[in-house]
């Protein structure tokens, strides 16, 4: 009898013993920035807030876009506040921006964003090496009769060190004003005459069911072509490759480093400070 | 004097010992203290287990194929991650830390998709020995056990073979004799998966296609009573196609595995010898199928193998050398498209030389000692390392009773990475460098068991230190860059393996079969986590399982399988954001979750219609259990809402019928 008791209580032990030694991680709330700013151009700054999100719970994107925050930025001199206004193209619809401050090669930048309880700061220095893009190549789709292909030509000025160059693209006939960052449209080089960079459409909230990185026929397309620092190109790269090559246990994400670069603690997101061209096309191709 | 009989498990290891009189030699039958379970599967008292391929063939089915491995995966300690998961975790210990060898020959990844079965055809098997410490220089080198399948290698005097039907694939072996010292062995599996099974895999979301071939062959010969040659040729193709809509990304993949070997074998009075010469391939090749854009990322792994194994007097030596010659090509990546990338990525030559020594003494009536010396030299990367891993095993027999000890040491050679969690063909081989030195562990058992007549059980404890362990951090882009290299996006982790399963079989006139409990962890230190030990990707927690076995009449056998599991840990989203238009995931610590817990039922039937004649049915998941195999969250613009979704396992109420003929 006292064999089987023991029996049984070294048995339940086991049992317990295994019952749960791994928690479900709790999501602490953060807020979340989308900040761009480039030479020549204005800052503008998208803000969210994270969602902590368990299984079989709903969370109304209402819920995570603050309409009433507070965001400034600073070029070292001035403050600027950036003004929140509603726009229907965006995802969220809600963006921060002021015409009251264009970005300058070489020159940094502090966001200071506040919502309630949350507060963020994010920090960025636009490169010097500003790019010069001399023309655009359109090229139909072979098999298709509306999509189009695009690349960039451009020049950089000679450098020893690796730039690190990326476009992001808005595509009006079907993504409004915003600027997304084009699929795979990256590259690392040195400089030079010459150069090519693919540009494409970026995935987005509409392209959810089903994507294409083609133009089409007709479509009006801004491109903002810049150059930034390897932390911010090494966080788009890793957004890309959750967005684009991520999926399930067959393909695991980026989870390393993935959320926050140039942001401090208590706050996820970017800053991208870009030394840029710009150029607007109708895409005809030749 | 007392005399020993020693009985050579699968010319590993002594695994069963008996004292007997010097007068008692000349018996014809002698009482192996091994437990056979219904199924044709036999215990062994330190874990080790061997499947007889004719009762694999009478067994349990899924998808009306017969499969050791899957077989295998009945018993409490052995695990797949999940129903899409490839590779069986022994203890919880990666898939690539247990070898998995073809008449010796390395088998790199012996799986066809999804975990269903494995590339054996069972038609071409003659049994699958199965260790939990692969202390031999026999298996390749690898930190926890060893799974060896082997191919029939005696004499047939008149043709036979077998034809299969299944509802996803056909199966033929055949045994032709030529003249009176040589055998000619061939063996094919053909799958016709998608007739059937094509609609029932589809789901809202995803759609797949697929389809394997299998192909054996082989030679014996005779040459006298002492001598014999062998050989023998395997190889085996996938092609699946995936489609998941809620990602927007298409998979195309391609694997394969090749091998050859040539064996001659001596047997003489006082000793024997056992030469091997082998080559093994495995090729994988996935595509990425995006709009306007293909992405290549093909991997694979050579190797070229001489196994020299001498047994030497009595009580016998057990002398073995094992030399590998490997070349590796680490997953690279070429894409073609909107966009141009043509990273050709790099071939590694690396090789292992291991020898050991094994011997077993005898002290005193009860006591069973034995050891094993490795010692092996790793070559990577212009870098050599020598590692020594010793095992020593003490048993004490007390009537039906055995108890024994092991301590040992072990080393793993080749590291497998790859940005998968659950072990897919895409995973691939990295050798041992200066950033990624050999995998090395450093444990001990205890295990218990009684052999009774109706009830037999048995109980293991285990724990192994583990270090070096590589785990991939690299993502699909980083494959693309012109300076990528594996080791950068490899990273080398510590922690323990350790956990107790118990056995119960149970014989009770024609109902049969066995229960069994395990509780495993596999811990790893995340650099990631702060260097706090969390799951590794392989970690099963607890795991019940219950076979049973009814025979109804001499022709006709009903059985049914339980399993009851811990969820597959899995790195969890805690957060979810939005970030340039698109909703996002902030990830939580690595497998720091777990999914819900699995279970399933499965049934079948055996019925020998004739004494040719097999039919067997089959039903997958009888209750419908829908098991969750992976989580994502989701956007849902109607009504503008984040939430998490849940993937489902395939297999629900999957029935299935084969009948296979011998002749």
């Amino acid at each position: 009898m006292k064999r089987l008791c023991l029996s049984g209580c070294a048995a339940a032990t086991i049992l317990l013993a295994g019952c749960s030694f791994v928690e479900e991680p709790q999501g602490e709330e953060m807020l979340v920035i989308e900040a761009r700013i480039t030479s020549g151009g204005f800052p503008t700054v998208t803000l969210t807030r994270t969602a902590p999100v368990a299984d079989g719970e709903e969370i109304p994107l209402s819920q995570i876009v603050p309409r009433w925050a507070t965001v400034e930025l600073s070029d070292g001199t001035s403050t600027y506040t950036l003004t929140g206004r509603y726009d229907s193209s965006a995802f969220p619809p809600f963006v921060y921006d002021t015409y009251e401050l264009r970005g300058k090669p070489g020159a940094t930048y502090t966001i200071t964003a506040t919502d309630k309880n949350l507060r963020l700061t994010a920090r960025a220095t636009i490169p010097t090496a500003v790019p010069a893009i001399s023309g655009v190549e359109l090229q139909r789709v072979e098999g298709s009769d509306s999509l189009v292909s695009g690349a960039l030509r451009f020049s950089l000025p000679l450098s020893a060190d690796t730039l690190h160059v990326m476009a992001w693209v808005c595509d009006h006939s079907c993504d409004g004003r915003s600027y997304y960052p084009g699929f795979l449209s990256m590259m690392k080089t040195t400089g030079g005459d010459g150069l090519r960079i693919p540009v494409n459409r970026g995935k987005h909230r509409d392209d959810m069911e089903s994507f294409s990185p083609n133009f089409r026929l007709d479509d009006l397309v801004d491109v903002i072509l810049g150059v930034v620092d390897r932390d911010v190109y090494d966080y788009w790269e890793r957004f890309q490759n959750n967005v684009y090559f991520s999926g399930g246990a067959f393909l695991s994400p980026s989870v390393s480093g993935a959320d926050r670069v140039n942001v401090a603690e208590g706050g996820l997101g970017v800053f991208s400070a870009a030394a840029a061209d710009y150029i607007s096309f109708k895409v005809a191709p030749e | 004097m007392a005399t020993w009989l020693l009985f050579s498990f699968y010319g590993s290891r002594t695994e069963a010992a008996a004292p007997v009189g010097a007068d008692t030699l000349q018996l014809q039958t002698v009482e192996v203290q091994v437990s056979r379970l219904p199924s044709g599967m036999t215990m062994g008292r330190t874990g080790r287990v061997q499947l007889d391929a004719q009762s694999v063939r009478r067994g349990f089915r899924v998808l009306g194929e017969a499969d050791a491995l899957k077989q295998l995966q009945m018993l409490p300690g052995f695990t797949a991650a999940g129903d899409y998961g490839s590779g069986v975790a022994v203890d919880g210990a990666h898939f690539s830390q247990t070898s998995t060898t073809l008449d010796g020959v390395t088998i790199f990844f012996p799986y066809h998709f999804g975990g269903v079965f494995s590339t054996f055809n069972s038609a071409a098997l003659s049994r699958l020995d199965v260790s939990r410490v692969s202390g031999r220089a026999v298996v390749p080198l690898r930190l926890a056990g060893a799974m060896l399948a082997s191919t029939p290698d005696s004499l047939v005097t008149s043709p036979q073979g077998e034809v299969s039907l299944g509802l996803i694939a056909a199966s033929a072996s055949v045994a032709l004799p030529a003249g009176h010292k040589v055998t000619v062995r061939a063996a094919v599996r053909q799958s016709f998966l998608d007739l059937i099974y094509g609609t029932m895999l589809d789901t809202d979301d995803t759609a797949l296609r697929y389809s394997f071939t299998d192909a054996n062959m082989g030679a014996t010969w005779h040459i006298n009573e002492r001598n014999r040659l062998t050989a023998s040729a395997y190889c085996n193709f996938d092609r699946l196609k995936f489609a998941d809509t809620n990602y927007g990304l298409d998979a195309r993949m391609k694997w394969g595995n090749a091998a050859a070997l040539l064996r001659y074998e001596h047997e003489g009075e006082e000793w024997s010898l056992r030469q091997t010469a082998a080559y093994s391939r495995f090729v994988n090749k996935v595509e990425l199928l995006l709009p306007q854009l293909v992405c290549a990322l093909p991997s694979a792994v050579e190797q070229w193998m001489s196994l020299t194994s001498v047994r030497l007097g009595r009580p016998q030596l057990d002398i073995d050398l094992r030399n590998e010659l490997d070349r590796l090509s680490p997953q690279h990546g070429h894409c073609t498209g909107v966009v141009a990338f043509d990273n050709e990525g790099s071939r590694i030559t690396a090789g292992t030389s291991a020898l050991s020594l094994h011997r077993a003494f005898r002290l005193g009536d009860s006591f069973l000692l034995e050891g094993t010396a490795r010692a092996s030299l790793v070559v990577g990367d212009g870098r050599c390392f020598f590692e020594a891993d010793p095992l020593v095993s003490a048993s004490y027999f007390r009537g039906p009773s055995v108890v024994t000890a092991e301590a040992f040491t072990s080393t793993q050679d080749l590291h497998l990475v790859g940005f998968s969690d659950i072990g897919l063909s895409t995973d691939f081989w990295l050798p041992s460098s200066r950033r990624l030195p050999p995998q090395r562990a450093y444990g001990g058992a205890l295990s218990y068991m009684l052999n009774g007549r109706r009830f037999t059980p048995s109980v293991r404890i285990f724990y192994k230190r583990l270090r070096h362990v590589a785990e991939y951090t690299g993502d699909v882009l980083s494959l693309l860059a012109d300076d990528y290299t594996p080791e950068d996006m490899t990273q080398s982790l510590d922690g323990f393996n350790a956990g107790v399963d118990a056995t119960l079989l149970f014989r009770l006139g024609r109902f049969s079969g066995w229960a069994g409990y395990s509780l495993a962890y596999c811990r790893l230190r995340y650099p990631q986590a702060g260097g706090r030990l969390l799951p590794s990707s392989t970690e099963p927690l607890n795991q019940l399982k219950v076979t049973a076995a009814w025979q109804l009449s001499r022709t006709l056998t009903l059985g049914a399988f339980f399993c009851l599991a811990s969820g597959r840990p899995y790195t969890a989203i805690k957060n979810a954001y939005i970030m340039a238009g698109n909703v996002m995931a902030q990830y939580g610590e690595p497998n720091s979750a777990r999914l819900p817990a699995y279970h399933r039922l499965d049934l079948s039937a055996t019925w020998q219609c004739t004494p040719r004649v097999l039919l067997n049915f089959s039903l997958v998941n009888a209750y419908g259990r829908r098991n969750v195999e992976m989580r994502y969250f989701t956007y849902d613009a109607a009504k503008a809402t984040i939430g998490i979704d849940q993937t489902y396992s395939l297999y629900r109420f999957l029935p299935s019928v084969s009948c296979s003929y011998r002749f």
